[in-house]
């Protein structure tokens, strides 16, 4: 994939999130932020510094519309962070190609469902506790956490499936 | 500096990643009132703690200072609380100038009877007020139970007491129960009963009944207890019942009785007057 590829990712998974996404809620609890799946889907050869400002950039975008300024930023750009050291914990015996994105197609449905709970995880729990502000209603907020970290997971997923096959 | 900015190069990714976590905060805290309320709630608090140990070192070592004006502050209130008072004071006296109307009509001075007979066919009290206490021929004499009788001569210091126990007393009484006029008059032979004249036989008149003052004179407030009905004759020659009833007040132990002044008397005395001389003519 090249570079307008992912510009062109960029705006439609945003699109699609604030225009869309946003106002699905399963059972009150679940929620999709289905635009972390551009940073996911970044290629290996990204640099940390890139990705960071690129999450930045991803979840001020999302904090716009949802009127939320800075908490989508700070858990992206967290997910971005960790995002190198995830990839490092999970590598595959032979390791990456540089140049190879994480597809499910290029990467496998194991890998690529370890890779892409744990990120999500990473990124819903700080959004969720952030935006709670503490410790309250602290069952709630992980139960709400949990649920939207199946839900997210599973729709990227479903993504690679419908959108990415050929890779 | 080299091996600073090489610290920094090595460490670049994760100071960026906190300088931009940093940003996050910053717009978090400003833009979202929740969180910036929160924020601003538990610094507060922080603040107020240091505030208040600071002010309990303080005011501890300012004590002296505010024990002083703490005693001024009383000697200040104090003044003004009496001053208030008399004021008070003054108020309450010129209400009770402008107001005379509206006190009671009855004045109740207590006495102590000193004297007391109750076998003869006249009986006298004699109580321990007289002139110095505001008492005057002809006023009504009560104990807590009943009436007592009427007040005959007072000196300076003391008081006789027509009893009800004198053939010359009658007492104008009525039904409780019905406000049917009578008269009360002692029966000369026993101190705790007393005859009821004048009840026509047509008078649901049942023992028990009890027995007050009509008001009628103004001697004794309307309403006063006499005595209780004990037994009904109905005689064939005469139109009238033959009652007998039990005095309420027990003449044998009086101890203590009112004085009655009534504070209308003289004007109803005067009215009075000029009606009979209307009469005369």
């Amino acid at each position: 994939m090249n570079n307008l590829a992912q510009v062109i990712s960029f705006f439609v998974y945003l699109i699609l999130q604030v225009i869309f996404i946003r106002h699905w809620a399963l059972f009150d609890i679940a929620f999709c932020f289905i635009y972390i799946s551009f940073l996911l889907l970044l290629p290996f050869s990204i640099g940390p510094l890139l990705l960071m400002i690129l999450g930045f950039m991803t979840g001020l975008v999302v904090d716009l519309f949802y009127d939320t300024l800075g908490i989508h930023a700070a858990s992206c750009v967290f997910l971005a962070y960790m995002r190198p050291l995830i990839t490092n914990l999970i590598k595959p015996s032979g390791g990456y190609e540089i140049t190879m994105s994480p597809l499910l197609s290029n990467m496998g449905l194991r890998w690529f469902l370890t890779y892409t709970s744990l990120m999500t995880t990473l990124h819903h729990l700080p959004l969720f506790f952030i935006e709670a502000w503490g410790t309250h209603f602290f069952l709630f907020t992980l139960l709400k956490a949990i649920a939207s970290i199946i839900f997210t997971s599973l729709v990227v997923v479903l993504f690679q499936y419908i959108f990415y096959k050929n890779g | 500096m080299r091996q600073l900015f090489s610290f920094l190069l090595r460490y670049r990714f994760f100071f960026t990643f906190i300088s931009l976590e940093l940003l996050c905060t910053l717009m978090i805290v400003r833009n979202n009132d929740y969180q910036s309320s929160a924020v601003f709630t538990s610094s507060n608090q922080f603040v107020a703690y240091v505030y208040q140990i600071n002010n309990s070192i303080t005011s501890y070592i300012e004590l002296p200072q505010v024990n002083d004006k703490l005693a001024k502050d009383n000697k200040a209130l104090y003044e003004e609380l009496a001053q208030r008072k008399a004021e008070i004071q003054q108020l309450k006296m010129n209400q009770i100038y402008s107001n005379t109307n509206f006190l009671p009509q009855y004045i109740y001075i207590p006495a102590k009877v000193i004297n007391n007979s109750l076998l003869k066919t006249k009986n006298y009290l004699t109580i321990n007020k007289g002139k110095k206490d505001g008492i005057e021929i002809g006023m009504g004499v009560v104990s807590n139970t009943g009436i007592v009788g009427k007040i005959k001569s007072c000196s300076d210091n003391y008081a006789t007491i027509t009893s009800l126990l004198h053939e010359n007393i009658q007492i104008a009484s009525r039904i409780k129960k019905n406000n049917i006029i009578c008269t009360s008059k002692w029966g000369l032979l026993d101190y705790r009963e007393a005859n009821l004249l004048e009840v026509g036989r047509h008078v649901n008149l049942r023992v028990g009944d009890t027995i007050v003052t009509s008001g009628f004179s103004e001697v004794y407030p309307e309403n006063y207890p006499i005595g209780i009905v004990k037994n009904i004759n109905y005689p064939k020659s005469n139109s009238f019942l033959e009652v007998k009833m039990t005095l309420t007040t027990d003449f044998a132990s009086l101890d203590y009785v009112y004085v009655i002044k009534n504070k209308r008397q003289k004007a109803l005395d005067s009215l009075e007057r000029v009606s009979t001389k209307d009469i005369i003519k």
